[in-house]
């Protein structure tokens, strides 16, 4: 525990030191005037086009000479995309937005260029890549959630074990493809009690539903009267539009992120790391609010998230090692269940 | 003229042969997409050694079966009713039955969901009232289920083609069934659909292949039904982080021999071809069966099925759109309902541009499909070249390969080559033209086919040649089949996305990728929107096709 703590503490140091010399050279002249000779930023990622594009749109007014152009591709399609293109060297993104996993794996294959952005010491250390190659965006704040005109308040569960309430009996729904909530929960009770008890919560006839978007719908729609992992700021946004659906933490709260990082062979390095820092910047990250995401910046809380919550980060380094959770994912809630 | 064909034939070996290629490698090798490995069988071993895996085939052949007969049948009917009869309503049941063509499947299985979800399903609740049994339900999550929804979303294609079939034939051999005494009924059972063999065997080969590789039936019911099919094996190969090409590939070798093996069964089943030949040098009209008393059941009937299985879902869709989230019709969201989805979709980025750049590809990719298509099939069907059974196969190849599959390989062919296309819209155009190959080819045989050759051999001795002849008689000739060829082409290319996923830029994305962005960011409304505005651009673009194509179709008579 000690020297975990010595790690952090060195951590935070080294990394406010990069990010005082960074700054310095952030605002460099040089990085300005090479931003204005490439004129352009192109990034790749998945996610909301309306946000990205009034990102897009704020900073072009910031920096007139640098327009940014962005386009919608998700995981893996994008690592497929982004790696053959790097490969035929036929580089056209400057920056690479995608979930927590992915990004670590662009990192290990030596896709991404390290770039301490002096904006990065306002993120906690859980939430940025320790040899600075990529920083998380927003959070995703995982938590189950529940029709209200199905579902009485005081019905619902206080902790995961209560799930296995025989009252929960064919109500309970699950995205077929809830790997992120899968793993960390396997990781949060310990391996084998957690497999113990995802066999346990199959029993309850969970039905799996393919597609978040269907699945929180479906809640709203009151096929199903309660999901057990769902992101947090999507029945938010229903909610908001008067559905009968709402959000419920169960602690820990499994989060994870949509980190951003500039391509090794980035096209337009400079204008690159002009817009890295305005992503991460302050007012960068409040265009988030927007949509009720989460920005990842600390001291920039969603109005509707819950304070003081207990939560469990995500790690992204495990992304490449996931494969086998995915296929015992498959063998506990798919067919025969 | 030969100039020509070769261009045509070279052309078509070239988009179907880089894919195929692709394919074959990716499934010998471990390497990821765009890079070189060594060779080797362990995909197939992993693959095939599945002991997952036969269940599944079993599985997606009594989907696929059950599917594409249902679809085959009640396409046909309604074509026969449409094209060959006196019924009334038959405007209105080809309109309705084009709109289903439009939806995007997404939208049009979440439609279903909501009118026979047993818990939801607007149709049962009504069911239930009328029926006062509070058990009755159909219940969408089942095989049957999903069996109804894959049909609907198949169905009019088999309208569209055998259609088309019906509008060439000649009436001779009716009408000499009929002056021999013979029903109406042992008429159309003994020669109509005789004679219409290849366009039945064509639609068929396409409807059951599609049926194979379904997709949103099986993912957003079939999970739920917990019926799984050999596609979902195919989507969680390249699900996992690190997507299994390979496997995949593998996998996608099943669809390659079932394409292969049906065609082959449509050569032997169509072998002499000139029995089918029904547009001959004698004088050729169409006439429609008089059906007397029967019209107004079979109007009925047709109109009843078109109305339920697209009015149905078109309403859904609209409410849907006009709801600020997923929700059965009540006194309380009537209330509720607003034109904000449509705003919200007008102020979307980029949604113009996504407009104008899949009208351009629509239209652009379809009338090249069928042009190329029509040179094919006269080569296949008329000319006895050698090696022409090879050039249909190569045409029908690219229906086997997986969308994803299409995108890499066309995406790291043009990293590599140096033809600059990459980040344009002929990519796209490109990767559209690939992927319909294989339904212009059909369509343009199966009308091929009922063109007799005399015609063509009177064109030549008038002193004309092979290209007028093409331009001046086949052409118009084949119109009914390049018609219906070419909307199914400009419709489902407006929602072709796992192919266009890979290849688009910002200056060329297309609307199925905001359709999908829309969905993926849970707005479910804006896609309904997006939707309803979908049916009435089609609406008004097979109006205009089909008043073109009867103009084109009409003048030389």
């Amino acid at each position: 525990m000690n020297l975990k703590l010595c790690v952090w503490v060195s951590l935070l140091v080294f990394s406010a030191l990069c990010s005082a010399a960074q700054r310095a050279r952030a605002a460099s002249p040089e990085v300005l005037e090479g931003a204005k000779r490439e004129g352009e930023v192109v990034w790749y990622g998945g996610g909301s086009s309306e946000i990205d594009d009034i990102i897009g749109k704020n900073f072009s007014k910031k920096y007139p000479f640098v327009q940014a152009k962005k386009f919608r591709i998700q995981s893996q399609k994008l690592l497929v995309r982004f790696e053959a293109e790097s490969r035929a060297g036929k580089h056209v993104a400057d920056i690479v937005r995608t979930t927590d996993w992915y990004i670590d794996i662009f990192k290990k294959k030596g896709l991404l260029l390290p770039y301490d952005s002096p904006e990065r010491k306002f993120y906690a250390s859980e939430l940025k890549d320790r040899d600075g190659y990529y920083t998380a965006l927003y959070k995703f704040l995982h938590t189950t959630a529940y029709n209200t005109e199905l579902v009485r308040k005081q019905d619902l569960p206080r902790s995961y074990d209560d799930l296995l309430d025989p009252k929960w009996k064919g109500k309970l729904g699950l995205e077929d493809a809830a790997y992120v909530w899968f793993v960390n929960l396997l990781k949060i009770k310990g391996e084998s009690a957690g497999v113990e008890y995802m066999k346990k919560l199959a029993r309850q006839n969970v039905s799996l539903r393919s597609g978040t978007t269907l699945l929180t719908s479906l809640v709203a729609a009151g096929e199903i009267p309660f999901v057990l992992d769902i992101y947090a700021y999507s029945v938010e946004r229903l909610k908001q539009k008067g559905a009968p659906i709402q959000w419920h933490v169960i602690e820990p709260a499994i989060v994870h992120t949509v980190t951003a990082g500039i391509s090794k062979n980035a096209p337009h390095p400079n204008a690159a790391k002009l817009f890295m820092d305005y992503l991460l910047s302050e007012e960068g990250q409040k265009t988030y609010l927007t949509e009720s995401l989460e920005p990842a910046r600390t001291g920039i809380d969603a109005p509707w998230a819950p304070k003081n919550v207990r939560v469990y980060v995500n790690n992204p380094e495990i992304g490449d090692k996931v494969g086998h959770y995915q296929k015992l994912f498959a063998d506990i809630f798919g067919p025969g269940q | 003229m030969f100039l020509i064909l070769a261009a045509t034939v070279g052309l078509v070996a070239y988009l179907a042969l880089t894919p195929l290629l692709t394919l074959v490698y990716y499934s010998l090798t471990d390497a990821p997409p765009g890079a070189f490995g060594a060779l080797t069988l362990a995909n197939y071993a992993k693959a095939y050694f599945d002991p997952e895996f036969y269940p599944l085939l079993w599985n997606t052949t009594r989907f696929a079966l059950a599917s594409s007969a249902l679809a085959f049948v009640l396409g046909t009917y309604l074509a026969w009713i449409c094209e060959r009869t006196n019924a009334p309503f038959r405007g209105w049941v080809s309109t309705f039955v084009l709109i289903l063509f439009i939806i995007p499947g997404i939208l049009e299985t979440v439609a279903w969901i909501l009118l026979l979800s047993p818990q939801i399903g607007l149709v049962n609740l009504a069911l239930r009232w009328l029926t006062r049994d509070p058990d009755f339900a159909f219940n969408v999550y089942s095989f049957a289920g999903m069996v109804w929804c894959e049909a609907m979303g198949l169905y009019p294609l088999v309208f569209l083609l055998m259609s088309a079939a019906f509008r060439s034939q000649d009436v001779a051999m009716e009408e000499a069934s009929l002056a021999c005494g013979a029903s109406n009924f042992t008429t159309l059972r003994r020669i109509t659909l005789r004679l219409v063999t290849p366009a039945m065997l064509s639609v068929f080969l396409i409807v059951f292949i599609r049926a194979v590789e379904a997709f949103e039936v099986p993912a957003l019911i079939g999970v739920r039904a917990e019926f799984f099919v050999f596609t979902t094996k195919i989507y969680s190969a390249l699900q996992r982080l690190r997507p299994q090409y390979g496997i995949a590939g593998a996998y996608a070798m099943v669809l390659l021999l079932i394409s292969v093996a049906g065609l082959s069964l449509y050569y032997r089943m169509t072998k002499a071809a000139e029995k089918y030949a029904t547009i001959t040098g004698k004088s050729y009209r169409p006439r429609r069966v008089d059906l007397g008393g029967w019209r107004y059941l079979a109007g009925a009937t047709a109109l009843l099925i078109t109305g339920a299985t697209t009015l149905l879902p078109v309403i859904n869709l609209i409410w849907s759109s006009l709801t600020p989230y997923m929700s059965a019709p009540s006194r309380e969201m009537v209330s509720r309902l607003s034109w904000r989805s449509y705003q919200q979709l007008f102020s979307f980025p980029f949604a113009q541009q996504a407009f104008w750049n899949s009208v351009i590809l629509s239209f652009s990719s379809a009338t090249a499909v069928m042009l190329v298509t029509s040179c094919i099939a006269w080569i296949t069907v008329k000319s006895k070249m050698p090696g022409r059974l090879l050039i249909d196969n190569l045409a029908f190849i690219p229906i086997a390969i997986p969308g994803i599959v299409m995108g890499i390989s066309i995406l790291v062919l043009y990293l590599t080559v140096p033809i600059p296309i990459y980040g344009t819209l002929w990519i796209l155009f490109v990767a559209y033209m690939t992927k319909y190959l294989p339904y212009g080819i059909r369509a343009a045989s199966a009308s091929m086919i009922q063109i007799s050759k005399e015609l063509e051999e009177a064109s030549v001795a008038s002193g004309a040649g092979w290209l007028q002849t093409f331009r001046k008689i086949l052409l118009p000739l084949l119109m009914p089949g390049f018609v219906a060829g070419w909307v199914y082409i400009a419709v489902i290319s407006l929602r072709e996305l796992s192919t266009s996923i890979l290849l688009y830029t910002q200056d060329t994305i297309v609307l199925s990728i905001l359709v999908f962005d829309l969905w993926d960011s849970g707005r479910y409304s804006s896609v309904s929107a997006l939707g309803v505005l979908m049916v009435l651009f089609l609406i008004l673009v097979t109006w205009i096709a089909r008043k073109v194509g009867a103009r084109i179709g009409s003048i030389e008579h």
